[in-house]
């Protein structure tokens, strides 16, 4: 595996990968160290993490974060309904404390959620933290002891080391800037907005047959609404690629005032950002 | 190569990086991975392994000198502070204000931070924002379920809590009726190092009418951030309901 085999299976699987970000994602597999991606909304981040899995053939963990998210809903959480029926039938045998106790603390109870799973995992995994930045910043505490060495302690049943190291890619829409300890354990990558010929070849990737002339002209449509700073909520590529693919059932062969009228809908998703857009 | 990467490291964290020692490593075996010889390829080694998203800190360092603006709004001073039911409420009116307001919009980002970063530690230390367990709440039997499990179902103890609520952390309400169009750029820069650096922080602007603002200020740039035009939406013809706005908050 290089940075151009990487580059290229990006592309088979339909997403153009650049040179920076296929270095960022080979050294991040070649070195076991967790990926963080930073951009804005709707630049492909996620994506990215997606497309890894399906390049390396193996199956995608996500954990999507927000507010108050913690341990139970990331990690591990006991089955208290069934350890206490099983403590019931435990008593009417003649066990010892010791024995019940290791009993109803085994495996069998122990749920597993997105970060326990991957490190438990038979093979090694992708494992996904979605927009870290919507958790609350206890949660990076959290994770640092995971990402460090990538075990978990569970203070019933021990120290938990991974099987086999998932490959971590954590994203955010960096809304607020994250711990410096989070970030020291991490590579890192800032993805934004492409570039007009990247942007052009994601188009015809992922639509095939698109008319160039009208892919240019939409392109450079959605980049002038990215670079109007009065507009509050960019078009991502999703978006581009929406109007695009509404161009096209429409059979649009140019984009003219009524047509952007008639389709802003799929650009922007706000009502005010339309109407100021719109100049209405 | 080692040396001109430690070299690096320390300049960085001259400049204000706290580069790590793994931090270091990794940028040196990042290139005997990659091994090249190539300029392009080893500024993108070096961003991702150790410089990281310090480039536009940097980057904003070099151009300050452009983004100098005087400032001179001699405006006067006015602070009113109460301390009631462990909640702290602040008051600063610009406009009746007679000292010049310790913080400016042409503040580099710096000085931002540690200002609300500053903030932050007295909004921490009011007492009531950390949940605590409480004798007169009521009966948590999940908790309670939790310990039996652990004493055989013969647990001394009944555990009560509050249940838990997302308080927001910090609320800022500010008021952008006329009157406050001479402190727009003073509004901005507030609200948006306050919502970046205070987590949970809620933000709501109020002219005739009150209206919760914080998601225009999830933004990673602050250039990115259309202020006039969210205050297009707070119109004040009739004048400023202060009164009106707090008690519908």
């Amino acid at each position: 595996m290089d940075v151009e085999w990487l580059i290229k299976r990006f592309k088979e699987e339909g997403y153009v990968l650049d040179s920076k970000s296929a270095l960022a994602v080979f050294l991040s597999l070649i070195m076991e160290k967790p990926l963080l991606i930073e951009g804005p909304p709707g630049c492909g981040k996620t994506e990215l993490a997606k497309i890894t899995a399906k390049v390396l053939n193996t199956e995608l963990i996500r954990l999507q974060c927000y507010e108050g998210l913690d341990s139970s809903q990331a990690l591990y959480e006991w089955d208290y309904p069934r350890q206490l029926l099983e403590l019931k039938m435990l008593q009417a045998e003649e066990l010892s404390k010791d024995e019940i106790r290791k009993e109803i603390y085994s495996e069998r109870f122990l749920l597993e959620r997105p970060l326990l799973k991957a490190l438990r995992a038979n093979k090694r995994v992708v494992l996904l933290i979605d927009e870290i930045d919507r958790a609350d910043p206890e949660f990076e505490g959290f994770l640092l002891e995971f990402l460090g060495e990538f075990q978990i302690t569970i203070p019933e049943m021990g120290t938990i080391l991974a099987k086999h190291k998932p490959y971590v890619f954590i994203t955010s829409n960096k809304t607020r800037d994250l711990s410096d300890a989070i970030k020291r354990r991490c590579l890192y990558l800032y993805i934004d907005y492409p570039p007009p010929e990247k942007e052009l070849e994601i188009i015809k990737t992922k639509l095939g047959n698109v008319r160039e002339d009208l892919a240019k002209d939409a392109i450079n449509l959605v980049n002038k609404i990215r670079n109007n700073n009065k507009i509050l909520h960019k078009p991502g590529i999703a978006e581009t690629l929406d109007f695009i693919n509404a161009l096209n059932s429409l059979k649009v062969n140019s984009i003219d005032e009524n047509v952007i009228r008639n389709l802003i809908g799929t650009l922007l998703k706000d009502e005010e950002d339309i109407v100021y857009f719109l100049g209405d | 190569m080692e040396d001109l990467i430690v070299r690096l490291a320390n300049d960085l964290r001259k400049k204000g990086r706290n580069v790590g020692i793994n931090e270091t490593l990794d940028a040196i075996k990042a290139l005997r991975i990659v091994n090249t010889k190539n300029d392009e390829v080893i500024n993108h080694i070096l961003e991702i392994t150790i410089i990281k998203d310090f480039k536009e800190k940097l980057m904003t360092k070099n151009n300050k000198d452009e983004k100098k603006e005087e400032y001179n709004k001699n405006v006067l001073g006015k602070c009113i502070y109460g301390e009631s039911n462990n909640t702290l409420f602040s008051l600063y009116s610009p406009a009746e204000a007679k000292v010049e307001p310790k913080m400016s919009y042409n503040w580099e980002r710096e000085k931002w931070i540690k200002a609300i970063k500053n903030l932050r530690k007295v909004i921490l230390a009011i007492e009531g924002h950390r949940n605590k367990k409480s004798l007169k709440g009521d009966i948590n039997l999940r908790m309670t379920v939790k310990e039996e499990t652990k004493f055989l179902l013969e647990s001394p103890r009944i555990f009560k809590s509050i249940k838990k609520r997302n308080k927001a952390k910090a609320v800022l309400l500010c008021d952008v009726s006329g009157s406050m169009r001479d402190n727009q750029d003073l509004i901005l820069s507030f609200s948006f190092y306050m919502k970046k650096f205070i987590h949970r922080c809620e933000i709501f602007f109020f002219s005739t009418k009150i209206k919760k603002v914080t998601r225009y200020f999830m933004k990673d740039n602050i250039s990115g951030i259309n202020l006039e035009k969210i205050i297009e939406n707070f119109p004040y013809g009739g004048g400023t309901r202060i009164g009106e706005s707090l008690n519908i908050f």
